[in-house]
């Protein structure tokens, strides 16, 4: 990734850290629905940025939404969780000559079946990962169950709705 | 010393992974209070089985003592029955009697865990809210006063001993004076220190010194120790008393938490007139 493409990513990462802790946050929609968008940032960093980077990353976002909702740790673990699997995903799972290319997961680099999957199964790994640390129990495992689906079927179609609308954005401008 | 610099050079990734997972776990149980709690109550839990079973161990060594003591004990409480009292009137009747009431009973306990080394100690006992014990109950050692109860769990209670320099009581000395504070000033573990006894009263050196009713938590005449020394405080207003502990602090371990039947209704009706205790 050239300067620019930085650049961009931390203003854009800034946009989308104030949705969420401004307007996502504060939506009370409701008992069941508290969607991350903000993950939408850690899953589509370049996919052969170095691990430490990508951990770094993670943790100050998670860090960030953490200290606007008062839950220290909670976030930055589960960030950092995911930041850890995604690794795993890639260094085992896919194809090494394509991950040596840098791109950043979105509609138009990869195939659109292929991303919907991805963004599906790490939206559901974070709620997942978030909700049970923060029940910190195994009791109550009904509505834990019931916060993950409703939070990450929110969380999918509005990271979706939002690398839709910005890939339309990038593809206009080049 | 190179392999190593090596070998942490090629992990780095996965040290660094490591220490942020830590960093947020502290933060996420130091301060989020519903995760402190939750992690405290199941770390408590696996540390009071592990306790017992240490205890458990460790009691073996101390049977012939704990022994002895009984033994004392019974002797005193075979003492007190009604076959060791020989009847001068003839014409006074023991009959069974409703006009009193069991005000006080007696819920055992080991102790599993004690320290004395700090100036706050407290010690863990096996009983907890199962077994009826409750927060600001007594606790006596067969030898004399020992604690009182400040929190519960389903199976464990911790209390806050004799030497823990928060611990407060009313005292009487010598059957008498029931007037100032027993409390530590976290020196000699052998000695607790009365405050606040004016320097009218009569204090001398050996006079026992008892628990009073008036906190509720202790019948009245249970032994907290002796005198052991007693001097005029500067100014000559009050005394300076240490008493000896009659209870062998260093080395609790059969204990008996006090309940007391009317303790609600005492809390109930002084609630709105005394505070503390």
């Amino acid at each position: 990734m050239e300067t620019r493409d930085w650049v961009r990513l931390v203003l854009s990462g800034f946009v989308i850290l104030a949705i969420q802790v401004l307007v996502i946050n504060n939506l009370n929609l409701n008992q069941y629905m508290f969607p991350q968008l903000y993950i939408l940032l850690l899953i589509t960093l370049p996919i052969n940025l170095k691990h430490w980077v990508g951990y770094l990353i993670a943790f100050a976002l998670g860090f960030a939404v953490d200290s606007f909702s008062y839950t220290p740790g909670l976030q930055s673990f589960t960030a950092v969780s995911v930041m850890f699997l995604r690794y795993v995903y890639f260094n085992n799972l896919v194809d090494k000559e394509w991950l040596s290319t840098g791109v950043r997961p979105s509609f138009t680099s990869v195939d659109s079946g292929w991303f919907v999957a991805y963004v599906g199964i790490f939206t559901l790994v974070f709620h997942t990962i978030l909700f049970f640390l923060e029940n910190f129990s195994f009791t109550h495992l009904g509505s834990t169950l019931l916060k993950i689906l409703y939070s990450s079927s929110l969380a999918i179609f509005l990271i979706l709705l939002f690398t839709f609308t910005f890939n339309r954005e990038t593809t206009n401008d080049s | 010393m190179q392999n190593l610099l090596q070998f942490i050079r090629t992990n780095f990734h996965i040290f660094l992974f490591l220490i942020l997972q830590g960093i947020s776990l502290f933060a996420l149980i130091r301060f989020n209070s519903y995760h402190q709690s939750v992690f405290f109550s199941t770390s408590s839990t696996v540390n009071g089985n592990i306790l017992t079973q240490r205890k458990n161990i460790i009691n073996y060594f101390s049977l012939k003592s704990e022994n002895q003591k009984l033994k004392e004990e019974n002797i005193l409480l075979r003492t007190r029955g009604t076959e060791n009292y020989i009847f001068v009137s003839k014409d006074t009747v023991a009959v069974k009697d409703s006009n009193q009431l069991l005000q006080y009973s007696y819920i055992p306990a080991k102790v599993i865990y004690n320290n004395i080394r700090k100036e706050k100690n407290y010690f863990t006992l096996d009983r907890g809210a199962n077994a009826g014990v409750k927060k600001g109950m007594g606790v006596i050692s067969p030898l004399g006063v020992a604690g009182k109860i400040v929190d519960v769990s389903d199976h464990f209670s911790v209390a806050m001993s004799l030497l823990n320099s928060e611990f407060i009581l009313t005292p009487k000395i010598n059957g008498k004076i029931r007037y100032g504070n027993v409390t530590w000033n976290g020196k000699d573990e052998s000695l607790v220190q009365i405050t606040n006894v004016s320097d009218h009263y009569e204090v001398k050196v050996g006079h026992e010194v008892t628990t009073t009713e008036f906190g509720h938590y202790f019948p009245s005449n249970i032994k907290i120790g002796n005198i052991k020394t007693a001097t005029k405080s500067e100014g000559g207003k009050y005394w300076d008393i240490d008493v000896e502990i009659a209870a062998n602090m260093s080395q609790l371990s059969e204990v008996y938490i006090i309940k007391n039947h009317f303790q609600s209704e005492f809390s109930t009706l002084e609630e709105k007139y005394i505070d503390g205790n």
